[in-house]
C-alpha cells in the first residue's frame, strides 16, 4: 500500500475541526484549483512527506490521552483526504477506536474511492463551494456533478449525524441568494437542514 | 487578518497553559502525579515542547492501563471537571455515546506500556528538535528550503515558511490554524456578497440532473458542525 503523502501534521486544535481536541494532517494533492484556497502554497510548493498508515497512526498516538477525554481525534483535510482512501480505511482500521476521524473533503472524486469510506467509523465534513455548476466551475476549475453525485449517495449511506455540509458565501462568487438556491438543492438531495451550515469567505 | 509572531506566541502559551491544566485534570482523574512545573521558557513557543510531551507520555501510559482494565473514559471530561475540554465536545455535536461494555478494544497496533514515543522516535535519545537529525543528516532545524524533515509535522515552523511575518500571504510561522482548506470561516453575519459575474453562458457547464427526491429523509437529531471563528 502507498503511503500518505503529508503536507502537515497540525496538533492540539481546539473550536475548528469539530469535538474536542483534534489533530489535522493535511494530505497533498487536490483535483480542484479554488480561487481562495488557503492552502494553495502548500499543495503548490511544499515537498509531501511520505508516512504509512501504520506510522501515521504511531506518531498521532501522542495525544491519544486529549483524543479520548475530549472525545477528540484525527481530522484529515489537505488537499482532497478521500485521494488518499485507501491509506484512511488502513489507518481507521489501526488506530484506536476511541480516536474521532473527520474527512474534510469536496467529494469531487471518483466514487470508487468514496465508497469503502461510507461507514459510521467516520464523519465527513461536506464542502460543497456552491450547487450551480456554473459558480462552482468559477471558482474552482472543475465540474461538480461528481461532488454532488457523492453528495447524495453519502447522505443516503450514512446517518446525518455522521456528516455536515458547509456551504459558503464566496465573495465575487456567490451571495446570499445563491446559497439560499444552494441550500434548497441540497434539502432536495435529502440532507436536513440542520446539517447545512452558511459561512462567509474572508479573502486572503 | 495576519498575525504577528508576537501574537502567536502569545496564542500558542496561552495554548500551553489551557493544555497543561487539561493533563493537571487528566492525571488527577487518573489518579496518578503528574509532577507539573512552572514554564519558564521565554523563547517562541510552538504550543509544544518535550516537557509537554513527557506528561503526555504519562497520561497515555496511565490511561493505556486503565482502559485494559476495562474502564470507559471516552468523552471523560465533562465529569472531570474539564469545563473547557467539556465546551470541546459539547459545541454542536452530539454528546458522547455511553458505551456500557466493558472498556474498548486496544489500539490494533498497541501503544508501547509505558506511553513513550515509537522506537522510530527513540534512535536519538529524548527528542528536542534542535537535537534530532533528519534522514541526511541534516538537523530538523536546518532542513532545506521546501524540504520538510519530519520533525518539523508538529505544529512547529514549517521550513521554507518566511521569518518575517509579513511576508507569508498565507500566514505566519508557527501559525496553525490556515491548513484546513479554503480561507478562514466566520459564521453567517456578514453582508451580503456581491453577486458573482458568470462566465459567458457557452463555457457554462450543463446544470446536473438532482436525484429524486422522493426519499427524502427524516428530519434528525442535530448533527455535530463546528463553526468556526477564526479570524485573518
Amino acid at each position: 500500500m502507498e503511503d500518505f503523502r503529508i503536507l502537515g501534521i497540525n496538533r492540539h486544535r481546539m473550536h475548528t475541526d469539530g469535538k474536542g481536541i483534534t489533530t489535522l494532517v493535511a494530505l497533498a494533492e487536490c483535483p480542484l484549483s479554488c480561487r481562495y484556497c488557503i492552502n494553495k502554497e502548500l499543495l503548490q510548493e511544499k515537498k509531501p512527506i511520505s508516512l504509512s498508515p501504520r506510522a501515521l497512526a504511531e506518531r498521532l498516538s501522542i495525544d491519544h490521552c486529549y483524543f479520548v477525554y475530549t472525545d477528540g481525534g484525527v481530522t484529515f483535510g489537505g488537499g482532497e483526504p478521500l485521494l488518499h482512501s485507501r491509506q484512511i480505511s488502513a489507518f481507521a482500521g489501526l488506530c484506536p477506536e476511541e480516536w474521532n476521524i473527520t474527512l474534510e473533503t469536496s467529494l469531487n472524486v471518483p466514487a470508487d474511492l468514496l465508497l469503502p469510506l461510507l461507514t459510521e467509523r467516520f464523519f465527513f465534513l461536506v464542502d460543497i463551494k456552491a450547487m450551480q455548476p456554473e459558480i462552482y466551475l468559477h471558482y474552482t476549475g472543475q465540474d461538480n456533478r461528481r461532488a454532488i453525485e457523492n453528495l447524495s449517495l453519502l447522505c443516503r449511506q450514512l446517518p446525518p449525524d455522521h456528516y455536515a455540509v458547509k456551504l459558503p458565501l464566496i465573495p465575487g462568487y456567490s451571495g446570499r441568494a445563491e446559497a439560499a438556491d444552494s441550500s434548497e438543492k441540497l434539502q432536495a438531495l435529502g440532507i436536513p437542514t440542520e446539517n447545512i451550515s452558511v459561512f462567509s469567505y474572508l479573502t486572503p | 487578518m495576519k498575525k504577528s509572531k508576537e501574537d502567536l506566541n502569545r496564542i500558542h502559551k496561552e495554548k500551553c497553559r489551557e493544555l497543561k491544566r487539561i493533563r493537571g485534570r487528566i492525571a488527577e482523574d487518573l489518579g496518578i502525579e503528574l509532577r507539573q512545573r512552572e514554564c519558564t521558557y521565554e523563547g517562541y513557543c510552538s504550543g509544544t515542547c518535550p516537557a509537554c510531551r513527557r506528561e503526555e507520555m504519562q497520561l497515555n501510559a496511565a490511561l493505556l492501563k486503565r482502559q485494559r482494565q476495562g474502564a470507559n473514559l471516552k468523552g471523560r471530561a465533562a465529569t472531570a471537571g474539564l469545563a473547557a475540554a467539556a465546551a470541546l465536545c459539547l459545541t454542536g455535536c452530539t454528546p458522547p455515546e455511553q458505551n456500557e461494555t466493558e472498556g474498548m478494544a486496544s489500539p490494533a497496533y498497541a501503544l508501547p506500556e509505558d506511553g513513550s514515543l515509537p522506537a522510530d522516535w527513540q534512535v536519538n535519545g529524548e527528542y528536542l528538535p534542535e537535537d534530532d537529525m533528519g534522514e541526511d543528516g541534516q538537523s530538523a532545524g536546518q532542513s532545506d528550503e521546501g524540504a520538510w524533515s519530519i520533525e518539523q509535522l508538529e505544529g512547529e515552523i514549517p521550513a521554507g515558511f518566511p521569518e518575517d511575518p509579513g511576508q507569508s500571504e498565507y500566514g505566519t510561522p508557527g501559525e496553525d490554524m490556515e491548513l484546513e482548506g479554503d480561507v478562514a470561516y466566520l459564521p453567517e453575519t456578514s453582508e451580503t456578497a456581491e453577486a458573482p459575474s458568470i462566465p459567458d453562458s457557452s463555457e457554462t457547464a450543463e446544470t446536473p440532473s438532482m436525484p429524486d427526491s422522493s426519499e427524502t429523509a427524516e428530519t434528525p437529531s442535530m448533527p455535530g458542525t463546528e463553526e468556526s471563528t477564526q479570524n485573518e
